[in-house]
């Protein structure tokens, strides 16, 4: 693969026509390897806070800033990662394969979890060799506030994009009321989408749907 | 060659069975690495969930620190390519799955059926981080200028995580 070559997500491109349904052009950037690989090394330098803080600065690094990836594939990589477990390896997974193929999948999540591995060594090794962890503890708990402020803005983008009727508003709140109590987020969507079946007559109450935001979320929508 | 062998085995055994799964691992992991192979103290088992925990990486870093620990760089190397390597080639397998089966209506139905449900589970981990993050007012302070500045004012969350980097160092916050 070329070192220059750049890719971008472009809907239409790989026979979407096909499936009869007409995206917004919502997808227009474009990166090379390099570039991307180089976005992945600094968000697993600056994720802190792991999982959703680490989606967070995805989603507003290729989703929203680089427009590589539309909100609704970013939402599916991410729900797809989620039955694997460590679902923000496997958004970068997901990233770096549909941008690049096998090899960008596969680059992208050393990239992104290369950071924390030089880290832990070197943690490793001050803790193995004084018996102490470093002050990096306070740091880190500054740091609290403002991912739990990331990813508050990462969901309320994503929602905007992604919740577009009352009905997918309802099942996003109950999402939500159930992950806060803690059940398995496998269950959480399979059971979204059996409550999106039997509320919908089979098809899609609480879809995304390409069709304009809901007026009310829009009022809200980027300036 | 001996102790890189036995820490990727091991780790490649844990890494097939839970994929390189969250949290399930913690116990999964203590079961081998502290009561059956004699690895790690529990002690040391439990600072090293601490210093996973530091990093912007899964839990499953963990590894890493049990790597170093029986064979130093080598060994921190190994078990995290061992732990991963499964986790890492079913994932792959999906992503290409899904750029085959994307046009697919069915699919992408279901896809697009539980796309709120995500979002719902993304206010989720904000809403459970909220106690640990935001216990005095100096914290749900700079949550709030936080949020502002990320969503109104666009800052770089590297800025931002600065900031609460600073705040924290200095010992303002929380």
């Amino acid at each position: 693969m070329a070192a220059g070559e750049r890719r971008s997500w472009v809907p239409g491109s790989e026979g979407e026509a096909s499936a009869g349904l007409v995206h917004e052009p919502e997808v227009a950037g474009s990166i090379s390897l390099g570039r991307l690989l180089v976005a992945f090394l600094k968000i697993g330098s600056i994720g802190f806070g792991g999982g959703m803080a680490v989606i967070a600065l995805m989603e507003q690094e290729f989703a929203r800033k680089r427009r590589l990836i539309s909100e609704d594939e970013f939402v599916h990589g991410v729900a797809l990662g989620q039955i694997l477990g460590p679902f923000a390896a496997n958004a970068a997974i997901f990233i770096g394969y549909r941008l690049f193929g096998l090899l960008g999948g596969l680059l992208c999540v050393i990239a992104f979890l290369a950071p924390s591995v030089v880290l832990v060594i070197a943690l490793s090794y001050l803790y193995f060799e004084y018996h102490s962890i470093p002050a990096l503890q306070g740091i880190v708990a500054g740091l609290g506030p403002v991912v739990i402020a990331l990813i508050f803005s990462a969901g309320w983008s994503i929602a905007r994009n992604v919740v577009r009727t009352p009905a997918a508003l309802v099942v996003a709140a109950v999402a939500a009321a159930a992950g806060i109590a803690r059940l398995n987020s496998i269950w959480v969507l399979l059971a979204a989408r059996a409550a999106g079946l039997l509320l919908g007559r089979g098809d899609d109450a609480a879809a995304s749907t390409p069709v304009r935001p809901h007026p009310r979320l829009s009022l809200l929508s980027r300036r | 060659m001996g102790p890189l062998f036995g820490v990727a085995a091991t780790f490649l055994k844990i890494g097939f069975v839970f994929f390189g799964g969250g949290v399930v691992l913690v116990p999964v992991l203590h079961q081998h690495l502290v009561t059956d192979l004699h690895w790690l103290t529990s002690r040391e088992f439990l600072d090293g969930v601490a210093i996973s925990n530091l990093t912007p990486g899964p839990i499953a870093v963990l590894a890493t620190f049990a790597g170093y620990r029986v064979a130093s760089v080598g060994g921190a190397l190994a078990a995290t390519v061992a732990l991963f390597a499964p986790g890492v080639a079913l994932m792959l397998m999906i992503s290409h799955q899904y750029a085959r089966l994307r046009d697919d209506h069915r699919a992408k139905r279901f896809l697009n059926g539980i796309n709120p449900a995500v979002t719902g589970l993304i206010f989720a981990a904000a809403v459970l981080l909220g106690p640990a993050g935001l216990a005095s007012w100096r914290g749900l302070l700079l949550s709030g200028v936080s949020f502002l500045l990320l969503t109104r004012f666009r800052w770089h969350p590297a800025f931002v995580l600065g900031i609460g980097a600073a705040t924290g160092y200095l010992g303002v916050c929380p």
